[in-house]
């Protein structure tokens, strides 16, 4: 077949066809942003903004931040500060520790995440059952051995999670001490997951009290805050049994909080969570191309939002009315 | 709509039946019909295989006459009746790896990837070598931001289509986006060699540009200009560039031979203004940028950039 010849026919025919390609783009926007992220990349670290990322809680849907960050990684962006919360704290966790995203996904997709957290079938049908909370030291070990037990100052980015602190309600902010066992008490689920002690306080899941942890990337120093949100539709679902109804109230109330939150960050990427729910670790892979499609769409707007944000530093003709970090 | 496809279908798929009996009182029209398809004479494929036709077809030439058929619709414009005929060949023969594949390339064609894609994944669990169907998936997956599945889907295209300048050109675009400049450039070479064009010389100049070859590249696209004299876009484009490597007034004689020819030119004023805030003349600047910042529909981040330049400009103490 013809190919061009017949997509000039379609192209005429089809009023909604839009371009395949990964065209490049020479309209004069696309021009002057390819120009001036150049010059941005150029600057030396100390004569740009820091810039942050922040990663959702969202469970298994969570993983759609591994597609987010390598389409970023892919663009160039610099990242010097990465926040997570639960399931975002690890995907945070094992990009910090200089793993790139593409390697992080085969690492993810090659561990048996649901049984490393503890929600196997098994594990669940006793929840119900005994009505004894699971453990969740499987996820600190399996972490402790990715990261060769790393502390948070050994990470060659700097990052911290959230959890919370089940006495007081309090968002507590990890970033010293064992990468492993912060990130258990990040995504340690209330109600599925016992409490985890850490310094005299039980913490679970920082997703409760800090769904996107935009303020703990800019106290790290973060100037410019990206937030990756794998916000949930809940209106598409119909529990149907204890744990669906606990994980329907945990999605309404984490969509409220990221819808104030969000705000907060000078852009946001949010990937469709396509039905994906909070247990299925099996969908890793869609999990990822989500993010994956959603971040290519937004990359360019992402770019021209930090292009003007660091213009002062791009163009040093200009006279300047922000001083750099 | 559903219904009478339905209807069609059934009567379709009745075909082998009664080509079977009809075979043996009149002539099987396939023949006539491949030699009219080969020799480009669509309409009257169209024709030999009208409705009636077709069910004479023996059944060992039904899939390539729906083929034949459903091409020679697209090819004339008719491409509901290609769609539909391509959906009956692939409801009776859903091993056939060719229909599949051009039925996804018709559909990826118009930008209905998400309905070509499981008819190219379908085509490549059949026949994992299928360059038409490796081609569709590869071309899909860059759209999507999958460079990586992109590129060994190229490159098993290439392995039969190697003589198509424009599939070189796509892989070296997705080994770009990679950063495997090298192999980038080779590819746009091996493009370049089969049959130049604009677009790959424009494509070559920011492989090179982007591998650290900025010089080579402000020349490889002033090839592509002095090829294309009219592309704005190019001209536009190496003046920015000439700003990088710091040959102001060869880019102020590149940028002002836009200008003059669209004196409104949002990028054009942008660049003449960076260059005089260069030179100091920030009065000129800010002459141009006032105009450039107020191009939000045509070149909205061009704009927004021009007015937060402005803005600075002209706070107290800015001269």
């Amino acid at each position: 077949m013809n190919r061009r010849l017949l997509g000039i026919t379609l192209g005429a025919f089809f009023l909604c066809a839009g371009t395949s390609r990964a065209a490049l783009d020479l309209s004069q926007d696309g021009l002057l942003r390819d120009h001036l992220w150049n010059e941005f990349l150029a600057l030396p670290k100390n004569r740009r903004p820091i810039v942050g990322v922040a990663l959702s809680a969202g469970s298994a849907r969570g993983l759609a931040h591994i597609g987010v960050l390598q389409v970023l990684d892919d663009a160039g962006f610099p990242i010097d500060v990465v926040a997570g919360t639960s399931m975002g704290s690890v995907v945070g966790a094992v990009y910090a520790s200089g793993i790139p995203a593409a390697r992080a996904k085969t690492l993810l997709e090659n561990a048996d995440l649901r049984s490393i957290a503890n929600l196997g079938t098994f594990s669940l049908l006793r929840l119900v059952i005994s009505d004894k909370l699971l453990s969740s030291r499987g996820v600190a070990t399996a972490l402790n051995r990715y990261l060769a037990g790393k502390q948070f100052e050994e990470l060659p980015k700097r990052f911290a999670c959230v959890s919370m602190d089940l006495d007081s309600g309090e968002a507590i902010l990890f970033r010293q001490g064992n990468v492993g066992e912060a990130v258990r008490a990040s995504m340690n689920l209330p109600g599925v997951f016992a409490p985890v002690e850490y310094r005299q306080r039980y913490m679970v899941d920082g997703g409760v009290v800090d769904y996107i942890p935009i303020d703990a990337a800019r106290i790290m120093g973060a100037q410019w805050v990206l937030a990756s949100v794998t916000e949930p539709d809940y209106t598409l679902s119909r529990p149907k049994n204890v744990l669906q109804n606990l994980d329907q109230v945990i999605d309404i109330r984490s969509s409220l909080m990221a819808s104030a939150q969000e705000k907060r960050a000078n852009f946001v990427i949010a990937p469709g969570s396509d039905g994906i729910g909070m247990f299925q670790f099996d969908r890793v892979d869609e999990a990822v191309d989500e993010g994956i499609i959603t971040a290519h769409k937004r990359v360019d707007a992402a770019e021209e939002n930090l292009i003007l944000f660091a213009l002062d530093d791009i163009l040093p003709a200009l006279p300047a009315t922000r001083s750099s970090p | 709509m559903r219904l009478s496809i339905l209807l069609l279908a059934a009567w379709v798929a009745a075909a082998p039946s009664r080509a079977w009996w009809f075979g043996r009182q009149g002539h099987d029209p396939y023949k006539k019909a491949a030699a009219a398809y080969e020799g480009g004479r669509y309409a009257e494929v169209i024709q030999d295989l009208s409705p009636d036709s077709l069910q004479l077809v023996s059944y060992r030439h039904l899939d390539r006459a729906y083929e034949y058929l459903a091409d020679s619709y697209a090819r004339t414009g008719r491409v509901t009746a290609a769609l539909g005929t391509y959906q009956l060949g692939v409801r009776l023969f859903p091993k056939d790896a060719r229909l599949l594949s051009e039925f996804g390339e018709l559909l990826h064609q118009a930008g209905l990837n998400e309905q070509a894609k499981p008819l190219f994944d379908s085509a490549l669990a059949l026949s994992p070598n299928n360059p038409q169907a490796n081609l569709g998936v590869a071309e899909i997956d860059a759209a999507l931001g999958f460079y990586r599945r992109g590129r060994a889907h190229y490159f098993k295209a290439l392995e039969t289509m190697n003589d198509n300048p424009a599939v070189w050109a796509e892989y070296a675009e997705v080994l770009w986006r990679l950063k495997d400049y090298p192999m980038a450039e080779d590819a746009a070479q091996e493009s370049i060699s089969l049959s130049s064009s604009t677009q790959t010389e424009v494509l070559l100049a920011f492989i090179q540009r982007s591998g650290g070859h900025l010089r080579q590249a402000i020349g490889t696209l002033g090839r592509a200009a002095a090829r294309s004299p009219e592309r704005t876009d190019i001209a536009l484009a190496r003046a920015l560039w000439m700003t990088e490597a710091g040959d102001w007034n060869e880019s102020l004689a590149v940028d002002n031979a836009v200008l003059d020819k669209f004196p409104q030119n949002p990028l054009g004023l942008w660049i003449r203004a960076s260059i005089m805030l260069h030179k100091g003349q920030r009065r000129e600047a800010r002459a141009d940028l006032a105009v450039a910042a107020r191009a939000q529909e045509e070149s909205p981040f061009v704009a927004a950039v021009a007015a937060k330049m402005l803005a600075r400009l002209n706070i107290p103490g800015a001269r």
